[in-house]
């Protein structure tokens, strides 16, 4: 009788209880996993705001280059500093200027060392620009080896003296120089630029040097050079 | 009907009703609504967050796809950049310097006619020559250093560092330093 009392006493708080338990079971169970997903979406959400901005800006500067004008400024560049070491075309080079200005060829030497892809050699000098040394020793007047100088250091690809001396050779006007000249050239770069990465713009600086760069004299355009020019003795009839 | 109302009335009555305190109902009622409330805000959120993470991340995709078919340009654009960054280095290196043709073309002027050049060696680019000369005249050495103290060649400094007579004349070893 005692116990009958004492449940129908308790019966009231049954239902309360019922929901205090589902709140704190469904809070445990429901709202706290929400919020912490709440919470990393917000951080992913701004984390990606700040891509999509980055991206939408990368693709507007990139939608306003023009492709055809890069193509003609890389194959400047690329004359100007080829992508490998390139010493029969270098030597073939200075023998071309050398015929220009008239000055004699005595001696041309060059130890190319390993002429490797870009994946086998690394470049180990990062802060200095690698370059291959070709001694030459000519012979001409005064101004035929101050014209030679000139136009050597006019040409493509980029060549610099590293050192030079000269002197008459017996009484007369002849003068024998020898010199060592470098001859820049640059590997391509490893990796291509992240996707997300941002696209670097051209300096003014730089865009002057390409000003400047364009009063240089290629010997050669680089696609004569790939090309063998051997006479096969046949012509096509459809050109 | 008198004894139903009488009825009512003893029900009403706090002493008589059966179950909870009114007040602790009317809380535990506004909690339950406030919870269910809360809940729904939650899951409302969560799923705003989730479709807007989805919103973005295809968005990004897009963006992606779309730079994707814009690479041949970066790298040409990446190449260029690079390529002239290098360039421009080199440049930089000369700066203040002169090249091996404007020092040759300078010491012609200097020299003039009458100092024979019998060597000359160049380094530094062109910007330091050492050249050894000789002229008969000692008038036309006289000349010459007059000369070279007003030149206009962009000569920065010069020294003499040896000078000897023989039977054909003086010859001397002059260092010049050129500036760009």
């Amino acid at each position: 009788m005692r116990e009958k009392n004492n449940s129908s006493r308790l019966r009231p708080y049954f239902v309360p209880f019922l929901a205090l338990v589902f709140i704190l079971f469904s809070f445990f169970t429901l709202i706290s996993p929400r919020i912490s997903r709440i919470v990393s979406f917000s951080r992913v959400i701004k984390e990606n705001q700040v891509k999509l901005a980055k991206l939408s800006e990368k693709l507007a500067l990139l939608n306003s280059l023009n492709e055809p004008e890069l193509a003609d400024r890389i194959a400047l560049i690329f004359d100007a500093l080829p992508q490998e070491k390139q010493p029969v075309y270098v030597m073939s080079l200075l023998k071309q200027i050398a015929h220009e200005s008239g000055v004699e060829i005595v001696d041309l030497s060059v130890k190319p060392g390993e002429i490797a892809t870009m994946s086998t050699d690394k470049q180990k000098q990062k802060n200095q620009t690698p370059s291959l040394t070709y001694p030459i020793k000519i012979s001409g007047s005064y101004m035929q080896i101050e014209q030679f100088a000139k136009k050597m250091e006019t040409s493509l690809p980029l060549m610099r003296v590293e050192e030079m001396s000269f002197g008459r050779t017996g009484q007369s006007d002849l003068w024998g120089a020898s010199s060592k000249i470098a001859a820049f050239y640059l590997f391509l770069p490893v990796t291509i630029g992240k996707i997300d990465a941002s696209v670097q713009v051209i300096s003014e600086e730089e865009a002057k040097v390409y000003d400047l760069l364009r009063q240089f004299t290629p010997a050669y355009s680089s696609a004569d050079m790939l090309q063998p020019s051997v006479e096969s003795g046949r012509s096509n009839p459809f050109i | 009907m008198k004894r139903d109302i009488n009825l009512f009335i003893a029900a009403k009555q706090p002493e008589n009703q059966v179950g909870l305190n009114p007040l602790l109902r009317k809380g535990l009622v506004f909690l339950m609504v406030f919870y269910i409330l809360f809940l729904t805000g939650v899951f409302s959120l969560s799923f705003f967050f989730s479709r807007k993470e989805e919103i973005l991340s295809a968005e990004i995709e897009k963006k992606e796809r779309q730079i994707e078919k814009q690479a041949r340009i970066e790298t040409l654009q990446l190449t260029v950049k690079s390529r002239l960054s290098v360039i421009k280095d080199i440049f930089d290196r000369e700066k203040g310097k002169i090249s091996v043709s404007q020092s040759l073309e300078r010491i012609k002027n200097l020299t003039g006619d009458k100092i024979i050049i019998t060597g000359i060696e160049l380094s530094d680019f062109g910007s330091q020559a050492n050249l050894r000369a000789s002229v008969s005249q000692v008038g036309d050495l006289i000349d010459f250093f007059q000369g070279l103290k007003t030149a206009k060649e962009g000569l920065e400094n010069f020294s003499l560092t040896q000078l000897n007579k023989d039977e054909k004349g003086y010859n001397f070893v002059l260092v010049f330093k050129f500036k760009g």
